[in-house]
This record gives C-alpha cells, sequence and structure tokens, in this order.
C-alpha cells in the first residue's frame, strides 16, 4: 500500500490549510469592515451636535437650530422608548405563545401552519406592517400615534420573538420534560415549571433582539408614530398623538435643508446606534451563559 | 386476541404461561400488579417491540434485558406512557394496570404516570430547582402549598432514596450541584414522592460509578418492600443481584421470562443462554 505521505506530502497539505484560514480571516475582515466604517463616520459627523442640550431639549422649529438656541431630540428618545416598550408589551405574550406551540406542540394541527406565517411575517417588508397598523389603529383613531407605531413595531417583533423563543425552548433537552410528565405533570405545566425557567436567559435574550431590531425600523413608523417636534403636553399624548421616534427622526432631519439638523440627524445616528449595540451586546452576554 | 376483558387479573393465565417457559409453576401466591397483552411498539415501519405479554409482580423487581437495540427500553417506556410524546410511535395491544387498560381512550396519561413512577438513564435534576423544588415538584406544581406536608414528604422520599443525610443541610440548594450518584437518588426521591404504585426504572445505575451503583441497587432491595418495580439493564449481574423475575428480550421479542435464578442458571431457551454465556450481545 502507498502511504498517504507519497500521494499528497505533508508540506502541500500545510500549505493549503494555512490558505484556507488566511480565505476565512479575509471574509471576517470584509465582515467587519462596513461595521466599522458606519460606526466611524456616524461618529465623526455626529459628535459636534451631542451635547447637554441634545438630551435635555426639545427640537422645536428649525430657527432654533439656526439661530443657536437650545434644541435636542430629548421627545425623540422619550418617544423611542415609549412606542418600542409599548411594541414589546404587545408582542411578547404572543410571540412567546406562538414560540412555545412551535416547540411543545410539534403534532399540533396549527403548528405547520404557524411556522409558514411567522416565516412570512418575518420577511415581510417592515413597511407592509406599518400599513397593516395605519389601517387597524390610524385609520379609526382618526390620529397618528405613538400606539399606532408600537402595533407596527409588533409585527416586526412577533416573528422574531417567536424564532427566539423557539430556538431556546429546543435547546433544553428532551429528557427534562419526561421527567416532568414522569411525575405526573401535564404537558404544560412542564413547560411553564421547567422547561421555560430553564430557558429563560434564551428567552430574555429573544426579546432583546427583537427589542433592538424594531428600535431600529423607520418604516413602519412614517404613518403611524408619525413624528413630533415636541413632547406632548400631557404623557397620554405619547400613546394617543404623533410621537417622535429616533430611526423616523433620523431620516426627517437628514431630509431637511438645514444643515443645522444633518449634524443633529447623524447625533440622533449615534444614540440609535449606541442603544441598538448595547441591547445586542447585552444579549449577546447573556447567552454566554450556562449550557445545558 | 381473545383477550377483550379488561378486568381479569391475568394471574391464572401467566401461571400457565410460566409453566410452559420454565416448566414449573412459582412457588409463591404472586399478586399482579400489571401486565401487557400483546403489547407491540413500531415507530414508523419499524417495530421495536413484537406482541409482548408479561406480567410485572407486586413487591417484586423484574430485570429486562437483552442486547442494545432489543426493544427494552421501547418497552418500558410503553408502560407509563411515554411514548405519547414520541412522533410517530403507534402501540397495539394492552398495558394492565390493576386490571384496568392504561391505553383506553378515556384514561387521561396524567393519571397513569402518577401512579407508574419512571426513573431514567441519566440523571434529571430539574436545572433550575433546589433539592426541595425537585423532590416535591410533583406535589407543588399540582398545586399543594402545604409547607408542613411538602416538608415530611420531602424528608420522606429523600430517606426512601438514601440521600436525605447527605441533603439535610442544603435541600434549598441547587439540585445540580449535586454528584452523579446523589443526582440519581434525587431523581429517584422525586419518583417516590408522589407515591407511586409501581416504579420504572431505566438502565438507573449506567452512568454512574461503581460505588454509586451499589448504593442504588441496595435501594432497590429496599423499595421493593412496598413497589412493583422494572428495571431494565445492560449489566447481567446486576439483574442477577437485584431481580425476582427475568425477561429477556432479543429483536424486539420476550424470548424468555421466569424467575431470575432459572433464567440465569438454567435457560430454556438457547439464545437466552447464548445471551448469558456472553456469546453475542
Amino acid at each position: 500500500m502507498i502511504a498517504i505521505e507519497e500521494r499528497v506530502s505533508l508540506k502541500r497539505r500545510n500549505l493549503w490549510g494555512r490558505f484556507m484560514v488566511m480565505l476565512l480571516v479575509l471574509s471576517t475582515l470584509i465582515v467587519m469592515i462596513p461595521l466599522l466604517i458606519i460606526i466611524g463616520y456616524v461618529i465623526i459627523n455626529g459628535i459636534g451636535a451631542l451635547n447637554w442640550e441634545f438630551f435635555t431639549e426639545e427640537l422645536g422649529s428649525p430657527a432654533r437650530a439656526i439661530q443657536g438656541r437650545p434644541t435636542g431630540l430629548v421627545h425623540t428618545i422619550i418617544g423611542t422608548l415609549v412606542v418600542d416598550t409599548m411594541a414589546l408589551i404587545i408582542a411578547a405574550p404572543v410571540g412567546l405563545g406562538a414560540g412555545i406551540l412551535l416547540s411543545e406542540y410539534p403534532d399540533h394541527r396549527l403548528n405547520p401552519p404557524l411556522r409558514i406565517i411567522n416565516d412570512t411575517l418575518n420577511g415581510m417588508p417592515a413597511i407592509l406592517k406599518g400599513l397593516l397598523a395605519f389601517s387597524i389603529i390610524v385609520k379609526p383613531m382618526g390620529t397618528f400615534s405613538g400606539l399606532a407605531g408600537g402595533v407596527a413595531l409588533a409585527f416586526v417583533m412577533i416573528p422574531i420573538i417567536a424564532r427566539a423563543t423557539e430556538s431556546a425552548l429546543m435547546s433544553i433537552p428532551w429528557s427534562i420534560r419526561e421527567a416532568g410528565l414522569a411525575i405526573g405533570l401535564p404537558r404544560w405545566r412542564v413547560v411553564l415549571s421547567t422547561v421555560m425557567p430553564a430557558a429563560r436567559t434564551g428567552l430574555v435574550t429573544g426579546f432583546l433582539i427583537a427589542f433592538a431590531r424594531a428600535a431600529g425600523e423607520a418604516a413602519p413608523l412614517m404613518f403611524t408614530s408619525f413624528g413630533n417636534n415636541y413632547l406632548p403636553r400631557h404623557w397620554t399624548g405619547m400613546i394617543f398623538g404623533p410621537v417622535d421616534t429616533l430611526p423616523q427622526r433620523l431620516y426627517s432631519l437628514a431630509i431637511s435643508p438645514y444643515r443645522e439638523w444633518h449634524t443633529m440627524g447623524w447625533a440622533a445616528g449615534i444614540v440609535l446606534m449606541v442603544f441598538v449595540i448595547g441591547l445586542f451586546i447585552t444579549a449577546r452576554l447573556m447567552t454566554r451563559g450556562r449550557r445545558y | 386476541m381473545m383477550l377483550e376483558t379488561a378486568t381479569d387479573t391475568g394471574k391464572e393465565r401467566f401461571k400457565t404461561r410460566e409453566m410452559s417457559l420454565i416448566g414449573q409453576a412459582p412457588a409463591k401466591e404472586l399478586d399482579v400488579r400489571m401486565e401487557t397483552r400483546d403489547l407491540s411498539v413500531r415507530y414508523g415501519q419499524v417495530k421495536a417491540v413484537k406482541s409482548v405479554s408479561v406480567p410485572v409482580y407486586n413487591k417484586m423487581v423484574t430485570a429486562l434485558i437483552g442486547p442494545s437495540g432489543c426493544g427494552k427500553t421501547t418497552f418500558l417506556r410503553a408502560l407509563n406512557r411515554m411514548h405519547d410524546l414520541t412522533r410517530g410511535a403507534v402501540i397495539t395491544g394492552k398495558v394492565l394496570l390493576d386490571g384496568n387498560d392504561i391505553y383506553h381512550p378515556k384514561v387521561n396519561p396524567v393519571t397513569i404516570r402518577r401512579r407508574i413512577g419512571m426513573v431514567f438513564q441519566k440523571p434529571t435534576p430539574f436545572p433550575t430547582m433546589s433539592i426541595f423544588n425537585n423532590v416535591v415538584a410533583g406535589l407543588r406544581l399540582v398545586g399543594i402549598k402545604d409547607k408542613k406536608f411538602l416538608n415530611e414528604v420531602c424528608e420522606k422520599a429523600l430517606t426512601s432514596a438514601a440521600l436525605f443525610d447527605e441533603v439535610k443541610d442544603r435541600l434549598s440548594s441547587p439540585g445540580g450541584s449535586l454528584s452523579g450518584g446523589q443526582q440519581q437518588r434525587l431523581s429517584i426521591a422525586r419518583a417516590l414522592a408522589i407515591e407511586p404504585e409501581v416504579l420504572l426504572m431505566d438502565e438507573p445505575t449506567s452512568s454512574l460509578d461503581p460505588q454509586s451503583s451499589a448504593r442504588i441497587e441496595d435501594l432497590i432491595h429496599e423499595l421493593k418492600e412496598n413497589y412493583a418495580i422494572v428495571i431494565v439493564t445492560h449489566n447481567l449481574q446486576q439483574a442477577g443481584r437485584v431481580s425476582d423475575y427475568t425477561g429477556f428480550f432479543y429483536l424486539g421479542e420476550l424470548i424468555e421470562f421466569g424467575e431470575t435464578e432459572k433464567i440465569f442458571t438454567n435457560p430454556v431457551n438457547r439464545k437466552t443462554e447464548e445471551y448469558l454465556t456472553g456469546k453475542f450481545g
């Protein structure tokens, strides 16, 4: 028998190995470069507008910025948190329920259609979800509102939460469920009291990722929460009246004809970026924990 | 087959059956707790268990032995309806508990599993629960809140599982913090806490060191005073040590069933003898 060494030399195989690793490093760099460019570019352009007032003042009219009077995006930051939180409150139970059905009830007859619907919803352009919220909330209410924005973003979050919930639950070994069934627990109780607590880190991570993804959406908010240059006089205005949000404000500032507002748009970009990246890093750190 | 009445005890039937299998009637009066009648399990097209009829006697240990893939675990899991969640598993025939078919459409599998406990091959403490909560999970999670009662049950179950002395000072630490052998005894305590009538054990010592295995075997000896026990094991010596009755499975069929002593010393079937003498398996 001819030894392998005589067919393909060890040296050549080592060379191939190194070449392949180099290719991997190259593609990693290509993935990282756009991210670094975005981060760098946004910071360079926006850092000038980031001052104390940016976080404490409302935007007001363009004149404020042009004349150098105090102006900021406090109403936008608050609005973003309010709208996104509303969306999460709506989406979390629905997405969680769908995820549990996907993972724990594979025999249920709604399981296959739910999987298809969820994937379709996930792939559907966000602007269409805005359209949906427009037709079911904005039209009947007769006004743009934070609630409509929350509903639109909830449709963005639901399929993400459902998928994350499913995979978080699936990562828990089947033996845990059998152990629960074997001591005479009903199936729902097994899921609720043994599987879900074991998967809680994964579940929370799913919420965070969905939150971060939705927080970056501008399109569905354009004709739902619409935007607002001021804080509503009363907090209920955040829910039932037009509300400002970061991605939509970023867009409005960017297409405005004022140089000062352009800089503020970049600054809004920094805030949004820090917010979203912060969420993703938190989610990432959380999943580093225990594995079963 | 002709066995439509689910109420006869099956004692007579198995007396005669045993005679035909081992050539001699059992010496003492036996109390049949469970029995299967022509029980078959198939996964899709694959028949894993083929028409097995076997009794489970009260206060006795029944060991199921056989080479890997012979269907003994599949058979065991059919005894407390564990296959209900397995996709594509089809079960035919009957499994009687005190004469009643546990697969009857009107029977709730949850109530069956409260009467027929199970211990698995790998220890399975609930990862987020304390030792105490693990033991009383089967009671607490169905709504029993009486702390005093739960404490009593916990102590009793842990004592029966020969674990109480080792963990009594740290009942609130996580179940996962115990050693493998302790975790397995915790799993047994959890199964005992709901006071089942039958205890199924699927290779309960295969993932344990010899010392822990010996403890579990001692435990089985003590537990059989109160339970009917069915144990699946790969370890022939273990089957010989702990069981009163032994069933030998091969290729999904029950080849031979009878008193352990007789099966081990004087098997009727050639296949059984070959397996016991290590010719295959």
